[in-house]
């Protein structure tokens, strides 16, 4: 039993691994087309690939699209999905279904809407585009962050804080944002894929004005295979980086305060006086 | 005037009227219990005190002072909650230090206070370990001196033992006595625990449907039940109606349809100025302490409480004769 299950388990590894595998060997294959392994290799169409200053470009304009539109959900839905939770729970009814709308609405709809309504010249395109990924990462944040609200009960953090005498918005901050570190992390790590991996509404609001990598990819894809691998190669070691980084700094900033902590560690008096101190007082 | 006054408090939650009309007052220094079954309304109270929940009408005064109306963190008032609410971030002295740096006072003053605190407590050795390092007593502890350390007129105590288990409970309840006592700080305490209400209280409040049943000392509240409802939520009442009470004393009683007699005043032996009621023991429990026989008699079945000192003749006995006093019988009130 233990061996069939370990047969299956490989054979699905295989299966995922298969196709990156190949697309990793194609973008290094100087010719694949007529025999089992490729004729030869070559660094070429990595070469041609970074000497582009369109693919250059290309990268810039997927992470800025990336970055500013996730500072504006950490910025904007993080505290509004804790408000909603801690402050206004009878509202968390209503939440729940608009969250789950950017699954139902398909993005062909969402995109002509977003065009309908603003391509009136008063809204920059990047900003409606920008927008339109924000309703997007409404169900990857809405779920990792009311989880880990839900687990360290960030309603009575919010309340000790309170009667202890922080403000509301302290409390937020010093309290409950570093409690829900990994929730946040987690609904970061999955916007941030989708965000960066996006073409439909991209393609359609902005088009070829604002070639992102996945319409660059696409564009190359029509023009040569082994410059298209190397594309997604590239694509995929990019994000396995970003991800690790984001991981990597939120360890940072852990390791950090508790280091800091150290730092202003309180030093335990010796039994006998200042407590009896108190009790005296 | 009484340090805390609370004066015809109503508060709604959800729709629904939990406090009706509710008055209360409590001297300074005292510990005072909030007992009731769960749902009567005494957490919301506390919710209510803090600003936690804010009141529909009425007035809270904390000395001499109207905080009805002012935000949770203005009222001078401290809260150990159920679950101990301890921010896991924080190491339990940052955890204690909390409250005293949103009073921006001095870092060594901060420092020295945490550390008599948690001396206090006896958490001195664990200053720097998390809320998660841990157990469930010491993280009550936690609690409870980040919640004094910033010297509260008034502490809640929102059922703070009840997620532990017995033994602890009964250690930390003295602890929290002698606490009390030695740092004169007014505690109202909110249990469903009447065992627990009366090793620690002052006073005991009993709440029922949202107002206060009855108050008094343990002693007045075990002793005199005002009516059926703390009589049947302290101890274990029997109850007996006016027939039974005119075919055992005659007509003479005080006034009342229903009537409530201690299971430890029925005595076995003969007593002064005591009528006897022939009986037959049908069950026994051992309750640790006390052993609770219950006795078929013609007025109908009564719990009897006899210490458990291991006496063989009690479980002998089947037959007997119950010797019950008038001046033991309350009167209790609808």
């Amino acid at each position: 039993m233990k061996k069939m299950n370990r047969c299956i388990i490989t054979l699905f590894v295989a299966f995922m691994c298969l196709p990156i595998l190949v697309t990793l060997v194609y973008s290094f294959a100087t010719e694949w087309g007529k025999s089992i392994l490729p004729s030869g290799y070559t660094f070429k169409w990595y070469a041609q690939l970074y000497q582009d200053p369109q693919f250059i470009a290309a990268i810039s304009r997927s992470l800025i699209l990336t970055v500013v539109t996730l500072a504006a959900v950490l910025v904007i839905l993080v505290p509004s999905i804790a408000l909603v939770a801690i402050y206004l729970p009878k509202f968390d009814h209503l939440f729940k279904p608009i969250v789950l709308l950017p699954y139902a609405i398909p993005g062909v709809v969402l995109a002509t809407g977003l065009m309908r309504t603003y391509t009136n010249g008063l809204v920059p395109l990047f900003a409606v585009l920008s927008g339109g990924l924000f309703i997007y990462s409404l169900p990857f944040m809405y779920q990792s962050v009311r989880s880990s609200l839900q687990e360290i009960d960030g309603t009575r953090l919010m309340e000790a804080a309170e009667m202890l005498g922080a403000s509301k918005v302290y409390a937020f901050i010093r309290i409950l944002l570093p409690n829900i570190k990994i929730g946040i992390m987690v609904g970061s790590l999955l916007t941030f894929s989708a965000f960066f991996g996006e073409f439909q509404l991209t393609n359609m609001i902005l088009g070829g004005d604002f070639e992102t990598i996945r319409i660059y990819m696409l564009r190359v894809m029509k023009v040569n295979g082994h410059l298209s691998s190397a594309v997604v190669m590239t694509y995929l070691i990019l994000l396995v980086i970003i991800s690790a980084l984001i991981i990597k700094l939120t360890n940072m900033n852990r390791k950090r305060s508790s280091m800091m902590r150290e730092e202003a560690a309180f030093k335990p008096i010796v039994k006998g006086s200042p407590a009896h101190e108190l009790l005296n007082h | 005037m009484s340090y805390l006054t609370i004066e015809n408090l109503n508060l709604e939650l959800g729709g629904k009227m939990i406090l009706k009309d509710l008055n209360l007052s409590i001297e300074k220094g005292q510990l005072i219990s909030l007992l009731g079954p769960s749902g009567c309304g005494k957490s919301t109270l506390l919710r209510g005190i803090s600003g936690l929940n804010s009141i529909k009408s009425g007035k809270v005064m904390i000395d001499g002072r109207d905080i009805t109306k002012l935000a949770p963190k203005k009222r001078e008032v401290g809260m150990v909650f159920q679950s101990y609410a301890l921010f896991p971030n924080l190491t339990v002295a940052d955890n204690v230090a909390f409250g005293l740096a949103m009073k921006r006072i001095d870092k060594d003053t901060v420092s020295k206070k945490v550390a008599q605190i948690l001396e206090l407590v006896g958490l001195e050795d664990k200053a720097k370990s998390y809320p998660g390092e841990l157990s469930g007593g010491q993280q009550q502890r936690v609690a409870l001196a980040r919640s004094i350390v910033v010297e509260p007129k008034v502490l809640l105590l929102d059922e703070p033992l009840s997620a532990l288990d017995a033994q602890i409970r009964k250690q930390l309840r003295l602890e929290l006595c002698r606490l009390q006592k030695k740092l004169g700080i007014t505690m109202i305490f909110v249990t469903h625990d009447q065992e627990e209400a009366m090793a620690i209280s002052d006073r005991i409040f009993v709440m029922h449907d949202g107002q206060i049943a009855q108050e008094g000392t343990p002693s007045q509240v075990y002793f005199h039940p005002s009516n059926e409802f703390v009589a049947g939520f302290i101890g274990n009442y029997n109850k007996l109606n006016k027939e039974q009470i005119e075919h055992l004393f005659g007509p003479l009683i005080e006034e009342g349809s229903t009537y409530a007699l201690r299971p430890e005043a029925i005595e076995f032996t003969p007593q002064d100025d005591a009528v006897s009621v022939v009986g037959q023991i049908i069950e026994r429990h051992i309750l640790g302490n006390v052993v609770r026989c219950t006795v078929q008699t013609q007025y109908g079945t009564l719990w009897v409480d006899r210490m458990n000192q291991g006496q063989a003749v009690l479980n002998d006995l089947k037959d007997v004769t119950l010797f019950i006093r008038q001046e033991d019988v309350v009167t209790l009130h609808q």
